[in-house]
């Protein structure tokens, strides 16, 4: 049987797995994690509301920006929209992939639009 | 129809119990019920019921635009999410009748091929795992992990890769990821050519493979089963030569065939595919740093009234999506047909006939069931146990009854 030859000799080997809360994994760059809204870089316009598939961002044109990360696919259609379509790049996404919660309020962000300045 | 009455009187006399698995069993991770009739401990009839994982996708692909569309196909399936989204765009493409750059298809195919590897390392875990080999599972499932790694390192994650857009693809591939790109797969072909020997030679692997689950190259033939199920029965088809698309006609690789029509050969086409998917990926790899940075073509997102089809080769056999467009950013309609339906629905009942019960779990495991991408709606009344799939005069008569 071969199997059994690959499996002793795997039994003295390093373990492939890894301790990970202690030991971080190494990501790769590019990595689609979480999403970064820029508060004052934003028109408002709604653009990434209409396009993101799972409606994890709603947009209140002209006031609000809200982000429901318990929605979000982590797909990175919003910051393409807003990058190409509205060139304003204010959402990236950030390579930040731990983002378990206690609370699920606690997954939501809003973001006010600035007033502007006098 | 006189034969089928007969069959049903032979199946009578023969069952002495029927006994039902699924839809929750550990026999397999995905719901589905197969309720098996048996004499004594040999199978002589399964009936199949899907549909416990049925989403409704095609109707809510109509209530969304054409690029969130992609993401939504995405999720019919995790294993093969990649040629979902592909197949997906592809479509699209067709009904704009726009070619996309040079770069996006050796990306793209440079995708799908990976998805393929790491599809293919996960069906030989599956299959050690139903044989009750865990050793095997185990191995299998960590090298899948190399797979795994280039999918991240190309697209930014491992499942839902959310590669390919409307006209192109999303993220180009830099250059200086490719040497660790050709080192993971130089490591890859090494464990697989292990995995050929092994899956061709264990004893225990032999005993629950060989012989068994016989599907006869002729019932291929009628019921239009697919993909390497079909192969690994000695019938050449393969989308990819038949009807190429992206760069598949421009590539060297071949199509694999077994001629053993059992369990052990459709491992062994899988097994044999993830080598030309190696060869495959290493022409990519190397063509990709020559090549014109343009990435995407601009394509309208409102598309005027138009009817398309595309069809590829996905990791389980043929895949046919439908579009139909009516002039606004949403989809009229959408048509999927996944290459499991036709394999689990039309196969497992011949292959399974005389078998073991006892076999039963490493023979559906090796025609790499994908219940996920197989669910359709069928009606079953709960109070005489009738069924009834949903067909389209029976939803046109709704349709009209709903109009009165
Ligand atoms: S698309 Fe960009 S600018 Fe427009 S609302 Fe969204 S984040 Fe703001
Ligand atoms: S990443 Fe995708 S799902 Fe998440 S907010 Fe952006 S568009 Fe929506």
């Amino acid at each position: 049987m071969r199997l059994t030859g690959e499996a002793l000799k795997n039994v003295f080997k390093r373990p492939f797995t890894q301790k990970y809360p202690k030991v971080k994994p190494i990501i790769p760059e590019g990595l689609r994690g979480r999403v970064e809204h820029d508060k004052n870089k934003c028109i408002y316009c709604g653009m990434c509301d209409k396009y993101c598939p799972s409606g994890a961002i709603e947009v209140e044109v002209g006031r609000a920006w809200r982000y429901d990360m318990g929605r979000c696919l982590f797909c990175s259609q919003c910051e393409e929209v807003c990058k190409y379509m509205v060139r304003k790049n204010a959402i990236t996404m950030v390579m930040d992939f731990e983002h378990a919660e206690r609370k699920k309020s606690r997954l939501i962000t809003i973001h006010k639009k600035p007033k502007p300045e006098k | 129809m006189k034969e089928e009455k007969k069959m049903e009187k032979v199946k009578e006399e023969r069952v002495t119990y029927s006994l039902p698995i699924g839809p929750q069993h550990p026999m397999y991770v995905e719901a589905e019920n197969l309720n098996v009739y048996l004499d004594g401990e040999t199978i002589v009839d399964v009936d199949i019921n899907v549909g416990y994982l049925h989403r409704g996708i095609e109707e809510l692909m109509q209530r969304r635009n054409y690029l969130q569309n992609i993401y939504l196909s995405e999720r019919i399936c995790g294993i093969c999410s990649g040629i979902h989204s592909m197949t997906y765009c592809q479509c699209i493409e067709n009904l704009l009748d726009v070619n996309i750059p040079e770069r996006a298809k050796y990306i793209r195919t440079m995708v799908l091929e990976l998805e393929r590897l790491h599809s293919h390392f996960l069906f030989l875990g599956v299959v050690g795992y139903e044989i009750g080999m865990d050793t095997a599972f185990m191995y299998a499932w960590k090298d899948r992990e190399f797979s795994m790694d280039m999918l991240e390192q190309v697209s930014g994650n491992r499942v839902n890769y959310a590669m390919p857009t409307v006209g192109g693809v999303r993220r180009d591939v830099p250059n200086h990821i490719i040497p660790s790109m050709l080192k993971k797969l130089n490591h890859l072909e090494k464990r697989t050519e292990y995995y050929r020997k092994v899956f061709l030679r264990d004893r225990t692997i032999i005993a629950r493979t060989r012989g068994l689950g016989i599907l006869p190259k002729k019932d291929v033939e009628r019921f239009s089963i697919v993909g390497p199920v079909a192969r690994a029965s000695g019938l050449k088809i393969d989308v990819r030569r038949d009807t190429p698309y992206l760069k598949y006609d421009d590539l060297d690789w071949k199509v694999i065939v077994e001629k053993a029509e059992d369990s052990q050969s459709r491992v062994m086409v899988k097994v044999l595919e993830i080598f030309q998917s190696i060869k495959i990926l290493r022409q990519c790899l190397k063509k990709l740093p020559s090549l014109d940075r343009e990435i995407k073509t601009k394509v309208p997102l409102v598309i005027p009234k138009a009817e398309a089809i595309a069809i590829t080769e996905a990791p389980r056999g043929e895949l046919v999506y439908y579009a139909m467009s009516n002039g606004t950013d949403r989809p009229e309609r959408m048509r999927i047909r996944t290459p499991s339906f036709v394999n689990i629905i039309y196969s497992l009942p011949i292959i399974l006939k005389e078998q073991q019960l006892a076999d039963l779990p490493a023979i559906v495991a090796s025609i790499d069931p994908c219940f996920s991408c197989t669910d359709r709606m069928t009606l079953i009344d709960t109070k005489s146990g009738e069924k009834k799939t949903v067909d389209e005069t029976y939803l046109k008569k709704l349709g009209e009854r709903r109009l009165k």
